[in-house]
């Protein structure tokens, strides 16, 4: 299989070889974003790891959000 | 590279060294490194083109200053080590030795029209050996697999220039 490929034109491999590089440009900016994401994210829960925590019902946050309460079908 | 760049522009860098000729700017080139490697293997990702070339001025700097200005009044751009052309790299590499004797018995090739030289595949074995990275290893490896390489030339550049081969 790879004899078949290095017998391929040089325009054809010219080509794939241009394709490769996209698609690693693709990926390495699929990581970069990701990685601004996660950044974001820890700097987030840096932020709120920082402030005194507290906790409450379930029942009551869905009531000051106006949500239906935990057991409701509706 | 950017990724909008569809393209490895190899033509245009053919090209523009072609005109680096007619203008007696250099002697002669050919194309050298990772695509005159696929030029006989099967394809694999590189970031730039080498173009190797026997330079005219014989001072130290190899008439590097009136190649780059010549390919910047072209359009070329300068980053780094690299002139760009359409966003993709290209090196220029003033030849000497071994990567001389490469330019002056490299094989005549048409890319899209435009006649161009690579070098043979006996010469790049023989400056892999003399680099010895990984990669330049690899690339031995996958020559002497995929192409027809003409044993008695290796032999002879090999022992010319006192480089072994790795064993494999």
């Amino acid at each position: 299989m790879r004899r078949e490929f290095a017998r391929e034109s040089f325009e054809e491999k010219i080509r794939k070889v241009g394709e490769l590089i996209q698609l690693s440009a693709r990926v390495k900016a699929e990581r970069v974003r990701e990685a601004t994401e996660d950044s974001a994210d820890v700097a987030y829960l840096k932020r709120a790891r920082a402030k005194p925590q507290h906790f409450r019902p379930l029942d009551d946050y869905l009531r000051e959000a106006d949500l239906p309460p935990k057991n409701s079908n509706k | 590279m950017s990724e909008e760049s569809s393209a490895i522009p190899l033509a245009d860098v053919l090209r523009a060294a072609n005109e680096l000729v007619s203008a007696g700017l250099i002697e002669d080139y050919a194309l050298g490194g990772a695509l005159a490697a696929i030029y006989y293997v099967e394809p694999f990702t590189t970031y730039d083109a080498d173009i190797i070339f026997i330079t005219k001025d014989k001072t130290l700097s190899a008439g590097i200053p009136a190649i780059y200005s010549h390919l910047q009044s072209k359009g070329w751009r300068v980053e780094r080590e690299h002139l760009l052309v359409k966003d993709f790299p290209v090196q220029f590499l003033a030849a000497s030795g071994l990567t001389e004797e490469a330019v002056r018995n490299a094989n005549p090739i048409e890319y899209e029209g435009v006649p161009a030289k690579v070098f043979r595949p006996e010469y790049i074995i023989a400056i892999a050996a003399g680099v010895g990275r990984h990669k330049d290893l690899a690339r031995i490896e996958q020559l002497l697999k995929q192409a027809k390489i003409d044993k008695a030339v290796l032999d002879d550049i090999l022992q010319r220039y006192k480089l072994t081969l790795p064993k494999l």
